[in-house]
């Protein structure tokens, strides 16, 4: 046998039943439950194949996921300021929370790997198990902040809101708040805060449906003129942000200055600065796709496992055969290096508060 | 690279090649060291503490985090370290082709303003 001893085999992890015969008559060598199927030479040659596919498919999700991160980057260049306020919509102690159960899982499934190896049955099954209890607890946490987003008009086409967004303005402008960032009195935007007023209830999903006829109007294009030659006048004047030029005495009691707060189709933020909510849209894209396709990868990861729980169980991967453990062992933990970037790009771009959302 | 790897790192168990569990804990802590690490970068506003001009450092850190993580997890997680050469290099080409898409893709993106405006082209052409 080569590989006995203390001698390293050159980059295998080599099982201890191969015989090192070399004159396979049959088409299928059985070493326990581990089989050398016919077109491979020898059990080493056999796993180092299936590595190897695996790592091929392990590639193609690199490339898919690294398309979406490609997106991410182009549109943050693009808008960063809308991508840092966007992020601060969502919560980032969610986030941060599901990191360590993915980091977690991935520790208990290179248990699993380990135990498949050493050929024992019940640690497999357990750490197997745990590892689908931190996965179905991420996707919990994943189902919590997602229905915060909808509850907070934070997904695109489906129900997008500025006027419920987590951010000060609205929680200061009390139940009817919506129309009444609109009325900020700038010149140039009456048609627009007509339309805010005319809208039926302030609840309802009509700030997209506003924003996106009034976007159509030449009132939009005037209001972005304005917001033009507003943003020149507060760089001018970079003490006193929003209080004087279109702002000045518009703030009443919504208590808008000061917060950040909607006005039109803008995020005005209580250093005055103007971030189009269309660019926060894109953001918002930008997550869902990304968090979403992730989340389809847990549940696949997930479904996977509850198989190998039952042929586990059986014993199926702790006679030899344990290979199968490791290659979905290296899924769980390319899925997990994805949520490793996506935490950071999309939960803490805009710089965090302990306290804060 | 397996060959230069220390005998510690691998249990040997009647000729089986395993890698030991306390090589996982470690890789753990190490995770979890880095992970607290990215928390607590993006707590601190640089751009706020030591002037705008540093506003990127908080993005370049959290990167760099990130990177430093996958890669761990990536080498001893996924066993890189200890594979073959052939899969080792399937492994860094995934990550070569993704510095491909975004090198080139940022540099379309960048170098799109330096191009002149296509309705100049058609001026110039008479429109055909």
């Amino acid at each position: 046998m080569a590989t006995k001893g203390t001698t390293l085999p050159a980059g295998h992890i080599t099982e201890p039943s191969v015989q090192d015969d070399g004159h396979v008559t049959s088409h299928h060598h059985e070493a326990d439950g581990h089989i050398l199927h016919h077109h491979f030479d020898d059990m080493d040659q056999q796993r180092e194949a299936t590595t190897l596919g695996m790592w091929a498919f392990l590639v193609t999700e690199i490339m898919m996921f690294g398309g979406l991160f490609f997106v991410y980057t182009l549109y943050r260049w693009k808008f960063g300021d809308a991508f840092a306020q966007a992020s601060h919509m969502l919560n980032w102690k969610w986030g941060a929370i599901n990191t360590g159960v993915l980091l977690v899982s991935s520790l208990t499934m290179a248990m699993a790997v380990h135990a498949a190896a050493e050929r024992k049955r019940k640690q497999l099954i357990g750490f197997i198990v745990v590892t689908m209890l931190l996965g179905a607890t991420f996707l919990g946490i994943k189902a919590i902040e997602w229905t915060a987003d909808y509850n907070e008009g934070l997904i695109p086409a489906i129900r997008w809101d500025p006027s419920h967004w987590p951010i000060d303005g609205n929680k200061h402008a009390g139940a009817g708040h919506g129309s009444d960032t609109h009325t900020d009195g700038r010149p140039g935007t009456d048609a627009h805060v007509t339309d805010g007023h005319k809208s039926p209830a302030a609840t309802m999903p009509m700030g997209a449906v506003n924003s996106a006829t009034t976007r159509e109007t030449d009132v939009g294009k005037a209001e972005q003129a304005i917001d033009s030659g507003l943003d020149s006048q507060l760089m001018r004047e970079p003490n006193s942000a929003h209080a004087p030029g279109g702002n000045v005495g518009t703030t009443g009691a919504h208590g808008a200055a000061g917060t950040t707060r909607i006005e039109g189709q803008y995020l005005v933020t209580p250093e005055g600065k103007r971030v189009s909510t269309q660019h926060i849209m894109m953001y918002f894209v930008v997550y869902f796709c990304m968090t979403g396709l992730h989340a389809i990868h847990m549940i696949i990861g997930l479904a996977i496992l509850t198989v190998f729980v039952i042929m586990g169980s059986k014993g199926a991967f702790t006679n030899g055969n344990d290979q199968p453990v490791e290659l979905v062992g290296l899924y769980w933990h390319l899925v997990d290096i994805i949520w490793v970037f996506l935490f950071p790009l999309l939960y803490l771009i805009g710089g965090i508060k302990l306290g804060g959302h | 690279m397996s060959k230069h790897t220390p005998a510690s790192e691998i249990e040997v168990h009647n000729t089986h090649h395993v890698i030991s569990l306390s090589v996982y804990y470690r890789v753990f802590a190490i995770l979890m060291v880095l992970f607290v690490l990215t928390v607590a970068a993006a707590l601190v506003d640089f751009a706020h503490l030591i002037g705008p001009q540093w506003a990127w450092l908080n993005i370049v850190i959290a990167m760099t985090i990130a990177i430093i993580k996958a890669v761990v997890i990536i080498l001893y997680f996924m066993h890189v370290k200890y594979s073959s050469r052939l899969t080792q290099v399937f492994a860094v080409a995934a990550f070569v082709w993704l510095g491909i898409l975004f090198l080139f893709g940022l540099t379309d993106w960048f170098s799109r303003p330096m191009l002149p405006d296509p309705e100049v082209w058609t001026a110039i052409d008479g429109g055909s």
